[in-house]
């Protein structure tokens, strides 16, 4: 028996400042690409069963945009005869209990989509023990510890979106996301197969336990070779090579151009713009590091020019690792950093845009305050 | 006492052998390194805020994590790093008596080490790494996480990472990089 495991697809999630002709947010609209993508992938494998570990939507107030896209894509796999179940990420759950959960309305139209209490599903020979987030992080790992497969059960795979101690906390940066230690997998060992969720990089903690990652790149972080989603070969031999198959979903390339040296005597400008002519950038998000730079050198860039040379790409931005010029001159601003620093860090259920115009205003009055 | 070999690995073995042998330890997890270096090396572990300005530190070579005098058989370990890490100290701590093993009884100089030098992670990153931190970074590896019990624990947790991290007291990607090194890692991980 095969299932097909995915995660944090964050549905909805707007990055950066770039829109459509429609005024869509570009990287929301990638996100719904690549989550049809790997609906695509999952049709042509034929799993039984498709396992979503958590965080489907951004955010607990998903758009009619993203859960129009979630409804249709949970459609296709309806229609191909493939079961789909997921569970409650952190992102796309309440705080309060006044809030009805996004997967409420799932559930209404035949989603098996688990949130506030863990379930035990059983398809055909295969058991899935589905654990959702909880916010109280004592009850979330309660509920892991006390996960027992089901002894009637030929297949048992449990599935729940929590990070564990020691991984890189890649996706999870966010204040109160919850990291249980390494032995709770450990309490678990029995299950064939444990999906995990939460963790954006690709990653299997334990031999039977695999996090499917993001199926893009939503950060700088993120450093991942290969993003999409996992195979997995419930009959096949653990450490053997059919057990877990991952296959690669494409998504927008984001690429950190290897740095320039700006200590080094020519024309700045000019070695940034010969940068804008590697391969692979088109469309791309692209972060050009520049070390060892002077204030006043960094400063004299030329943007207009540099824009020019990187326009192939949806977003370009610099990032200058200055040195002390000893003049004493203030840190130029740098609007796109601080942008893309505050959009990977938006609270869930936050209006991106709200947080991140806030977090400007407060760097503004910051520089104010010193002078600068 | 050990170091009857020059081969960082089967001088770390050879070191937890005579340990085991004169103090009737278990062989698990983790390794009591600092009671290694205290109680078998009679070596003198202490903290400071800054390595450079102790006697006999270099003054040119930027922050140092660790550094070993033999004449005083003291190990040094940067506190800021140490607390930031328990993990790292551990290492910093194994690293500094691979050189005391390993390089002091032919050149018994104060060895200072920065950062780079004291290699949790893959050393092929930083191919100028010197040939002693090399082998001093082998030693700490053999020692921290030795190959039988890493074999024992690996099986026993299904290659559970962050657990067997926990359980040797190490970082996650150092017990990652172990397991490669072993061949015991799953693919994927």
């Amino acid at each position: 028996m095969r299932i097909v495991h995915l995660s944090d697809t964050h549905l909805g999630r707007r990055e950066l400042h770039h829109t459509d002709e429609n005024g869509r947010n570009v990287r929301e609209l990638d996100g719904y690409e690549v989550f049809a993508r790997a609906i695509d992938r999952a049709i042509e494998l034929k799993p039984a069963l498709v396992v979503h570990s958590g965080d489907l939507f951004h955010g607990y107030h998903p758009s009619a945009a993203a859960f129009g896209v979630a409804l249709d894509q949970l459609e296709r796999l309806r229609a191909a005869g493939i079961g789909f179940l997921v569970i409650a990420g952190n992102h796309e759950t309440p705080r309060g209990r006044a809030i009805t959960h996004p997967f409420a309305l799932l559930e209404r139209f035949g989603t098996d989509a688990v949130h506030g209490q863990p379930r035990q599903l059983r398809i055909g020979e295969l058991s899935v023990t589905a654990v959702p987030h909880s916010h109280d992080h004592e009850e979330l790992a309660g509920w892991v510890t006390s996960a027992e497969p089901d002894g009637e059960a030929r297949f048992n795979v449990l599935t729940v979106h929590i990070g564990l101690a020691g991984l890189a906390r890649v996706g999870a940066g966010e204040p109160g996301s919850p990291e249980l230690p390494g032995e709770v997998l450990e309490a678990v060992a029995g299950f064939d197969y444990i999906a995990l969720g939460h963790l954006h990089q690709l990653d299997r903690p334990r031999i039977n336990a695999v996090y499917a990652g993001s199926v893009e790149r939503l950060g700088w972080a993120d450093t991942s070779s290969r993003k999409g989603i996992v195979e997995v070969d419930l009959a096949a031999e653990p450490l053997g090579k059919g057990f877990v198959k991952p296959h690669e979903i494409e998504g927008r390339a984001r690429r950190r151009l290897p740095a320039i040296d700006g200590g080094k005597p020519g024309d700045l400008t000019k070695a940034i713009c010969r940068a804008a002519k590697g391969k692979g950038l088109e469309g791309a998000i692209v972060r050009v590091p520049i070390a060892d730079v002077t204030y006043e050198r960094f400063g004299a860039v030329d943007r207009r020019k540099v824009s020019e040379a990187f326009a192939r790409c949806l977003h370009f931005e610099l990032e200058p690792e200055f040195v002390e010029s000893g003049s004493g001159a203030p840190q130029p601003a740098a609007p796109a950093e601080l942008r893309d620093f505050l959009s990977q860090r938006v609270p869930a259920g936050i209006e991106p845009e709200l947080f991140i115009a806030r977090g400007e205003n407060y760097m503004t009055r910051a520089a104010e305050d010193i002078g600068a | 006492m050990a170091a009857r070999t020059l081969k960082p690995a089967a001088a770390a073995q050879a070191l937890l052998r005579d340990f085991e042998e004169r103090y009737g330890t278990a062989e698990a997890p983790p390794v009591p390194v600092e009671r290694i270096a205290r109680s078998l090396l009679g070596l003198f572990v202490d903290e400071a805020d800054d390595l450079c300005s102790l006697p006999g530190a270099p003054a040119d070579q930027g922050r140092l994590s660790g550094m070993l005098d033999p004449g005083e058989m003291v190990v040094w370990v940067d506190r800021d790093e140490a607390r930031r890490s328990p993990g790292r100290r551990r290492f910093t701590i194994a690293h500094e008596i691979g050189h005391l093993l390993l390089h002091a009884p032919a050149s018994p100089e104060v060895y200072s080490d920065r950062p780079i030098d004291i290699r949790e992670l893959d050393e092929e990153e930083v191919p100028e790494l010197r040939r002693r931190e090399r082998e001093a970074n082998i030693f700490a590896r053999e020692l921290l996480m030795p190959e039988t019990l890493v074999g024992e624990q690996g099986h026993a947790t299904g290659f559970n990472l962050p657990a067997l991290a926990e359980r040797f007291e190490v970082s996650v990607p150092a017990m990652r990089l172990r397991l490669r090194l072993l061949k015991l890692l799953p693919p994927l991980a």
